[in-house]
């Protein structure tokens, strides 16, 4: 894997805090992911401060974890991606998902670890 | 010409919208007021695409609201979306009948005061709501339809 990755996670409430701590329970961080609630922060806040990481950081690739498709911090991530070819947003947020995040990061190009990290979420939605 | 619910929310179409209350109320259409969100395609775009195939969607700008609420078009199964009292006021000052507002959330942003977990108002918003509400309009604070409706004359004492 050549490029360098940010990774931050947008939820509702505490839900991505715990999100993160169970998954680093299961495998260990290669990628640190920054945590941002809604219940903390205003979402303007939250684009200000990814935004102007993503600024910082210009020859990585941002991937933006989020929970609801279509709900308020989708949107948000959707504006942060407005534009940029470098930032990338998941929606449905859940443990095997970051999980594979940490597992594959570091191994596979970009756009595979993207469909990687997609699959293996859906993998973890089973019925019997 | 009764809406079926007339909602203030800064965040606009989200989950609490189209997951929480068009299953409530089992609306059938969603109008999004925002004079921001109709001059920009994108956000556009990106509102509606959160909204189900089976519900009707469609932004307007406050002039467009206007003339439809001038109209005798059935709005007993929409719900219309705007992000502040100012949208209202607006509305209000173009002699359309407002009765009832739901005011669904209004998110902490600095310059605002708490008033409730979901409803953070800056002084101007206060005012704002205030000439509302003495233009007739009866407004209850409700982010989902199972919690509790609060008058907001209680929280801002406006009586």
């Amino acid at each position: 894997m050549s490029a360098k990755i940010n990774c931050y996670l947008i939820t509702h409430g505490d839900l991505g805090e715990y999100l993160i701590k169970i998954s680093s329970n299961l495998v260990t961080n290669t990628v640190p992911i920054a945590f941002y609630s809604n219940k903390n922060l205003a979402l303007e806040k939250i684009e200000e401060k990814i935004s102007s990481e993503i600024a910082s950081k210009k020859s990585y690739k941002h991937l933006v974890f989020v929970d609801l498709a279509g709900g308020s911090c989708w949107m948000l991530a959707n504006r942060i991606k407005k534009n940029n070819d470098d930032v990338s947003v998941i929606s449905g947020v859940n443990i095997p998902m970051l999980v594979s995040f940490q597992v594959n990061c570091c191994r596979m190009e970009w756009e595979d670890l993207l469909v990687k990290i997609v699959e293996d979420g859906k993998k973890g939605i089973d019925r019997r | 010409m009764p809406i079926q619910l007339f909602r203030i929310d800064d965040r606009l179409i989200h989950g609490q919208v189209v997951i929480g209350w068009v299953n409530h109320l089992h609306s059938k259409e969603i109008i999004l007021c925002d004079d921001s969100v109709w001059e920009n395609e994108w956000e556009k775009e990106l509102y509606l695409s959160v909204i189900p195939e089976t519900i009707k969607a469609r932004v307007l700008n406050t002039d467009h609201m206007v003339d439809l609420l001038l109209t005798d078009y059935d709005l007993s199964r929409t719900i219309i979306v705007a992000n502040s009292p100012f949208t209202i006021e607006s509305l209000i000052e173009r002699k359309i009948p407002i009765s009832e507002i739901n005011i669904g959330g209004i998110h902490f942003k600095e310059g605002r005061n708490k008033y409730l977990p979901y409803l953070y108002l800056s002084e101007e918003e206060v005012s704002s709501f205030r000439r509302c509400y003495e233009a007739g309009v009866k407004f209850s604070c409700q982010d989902m339809p199972e919690n509790k409706k609060i008058p907001l004359e209680k929280i801002l004492n406006l009586n």
